[in-house]
């Protein structure tokens, strides 16, 4: 009996960590849809500064600053940075995986 | 991708490519060995000096100085006309082209739109409109290309121009000239071309 209880619990808990990484994958995919559509026209390039995508050198001071600061800024506008890239019916759910997204290309 | 010596850039050892670095370094001890460098990355090169010139005009200058900061300087099309004039960042960018054009032919650049103000700005080689579409209809990308006019080979970049602020929209989109009038922000407005002659090898 105990031997399959814990060989189920194991199963439990993989399936569910599978079910994490993959809710995970999704919200990157997700915010990299968005990125490719409204950000990557300035951040592919550095336009006007911005930080390019996977660039540590121009991200880490930003990055330590911590998601939410960044989220924030891109939904107020940050210095040359217009607010939401200009895009004003994005939700802050967008940003925010937009955000997500752009920090994971730094890992 | 095929191999190009750019005319100008023999003599320097720059790597274009992690392949071709070796080569290079092994050639370093002062023979007359060519170093090759890829045309795409002596033209983004170009263009990283351009967009940090074209940046820092706008926000050292036009911005720290002009009406949205101390108010010392106008920036403004007529700026001749002004005694505080100053150029427009498009007008700045187009007076540096010039100056190169007059110390050089081995490559030109240019800001160019498919919507221009100045119709001097418009598309002219087939190579230009193409990129110009492509740059366009996908946002953050380049164009690279290959044209022959009048029998010299070039090799063609178009880099996008965006709209990264209202002023960029507002002002094209009311300027008296200006063939289209919807421009938004975030949208690529035109591009910078660069095209630098090749010498196949
Ligand atoms: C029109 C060009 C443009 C577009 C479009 C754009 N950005 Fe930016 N972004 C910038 C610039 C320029 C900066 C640098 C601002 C500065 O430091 O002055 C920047 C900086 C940022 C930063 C760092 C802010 C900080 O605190 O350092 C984040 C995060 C960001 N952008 C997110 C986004 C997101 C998300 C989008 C798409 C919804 C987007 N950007 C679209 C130009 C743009
Ligand atoms: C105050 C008005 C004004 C503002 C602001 C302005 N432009 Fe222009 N722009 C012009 C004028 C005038 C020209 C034509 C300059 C010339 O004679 O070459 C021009 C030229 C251009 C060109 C070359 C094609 C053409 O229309 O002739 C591009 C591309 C361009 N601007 C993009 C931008 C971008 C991007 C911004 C914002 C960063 C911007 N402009 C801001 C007035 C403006």
């Amino acid at each position: 009996m105990m031997p399959y209880l814990s060989y189920l619990a194991v199963l439990i808990v993989a399936a569910m960590l599978a079910a994490c990484e993959s809710k995970e994958q999704q919200l990157l995919a997700e915010g990299q849809q968005i990125y490719q559509k409204n950000c990557k026209v300035c951040h592919a390039q550095g336009i006007n500064g911005a930080p390019i995508l996977g660039n540590r050198k121009m991200w880490s001071a930003r990055a330590e600053q911590g998601k939410e600061t960044l989220v924030e800024h891109a939904i107020d506008g940050f210095g040359l940075m217009p607010a939401k890239g200009g895009k004003a019916d994005l939700a802050k759910a967008d940003i925010e995986k937009v955000v997500a997204y752009m920090l994971s290309q730094l890992d | 991708m095929k191999e190009y010596h750019l005319k100008t850039i023999k003599q320097f050892v720059v790597a274009g490519s992690i392949a071709g670095s070796a080569a290079l370094l092994s050639a370093c001890g002062g023979s007359e060995q060519a170093a090759g460098i890829a045309p795409n990355v002596y033209t983004d090169s170009l263009f990283a000096v351009m967009k940090a010139d074209r940046t820092n005009y706008t926000k050292l200058v036009v911005k720290r100085l002009g009406p949205a900061g101390a108010g010392a300087v106008k920036p403004d099309e007529h700026w001749e006309d002004i005694p505080n004039g100053t150029l427009l960042p498009a007008q700045m960018f187009r007076a540096g082209a010039e100056a190169v054009a007059e110390m050089t032919d081995d490559f030109t650049y240019s800001l160019q739109s498919k919507w221009p103000i100045n119709s001097q700005n418009a598309p002219k080689t087939e190579m230009e409109k193409q990129g110009l579409e492509y740059i366009a209809a996908n946002p953050g990308e380049n164009f690279y290309g290959e044209e022959t006019l009048g029998g010299v080979t070039y090799y063609t970049a178009v880099y996008p121009d965006v709209a990264v602020s209202d002023a960029c929209t507002t002002c094209h989109n009311e300027h008296k000239d200006s063939p289209k009038t919807d421009f938004k922000l975030g949208e690529v407005m035109g591009g910078v071309v660069i095209r630098v002659p090749l010498k196949s090898s």
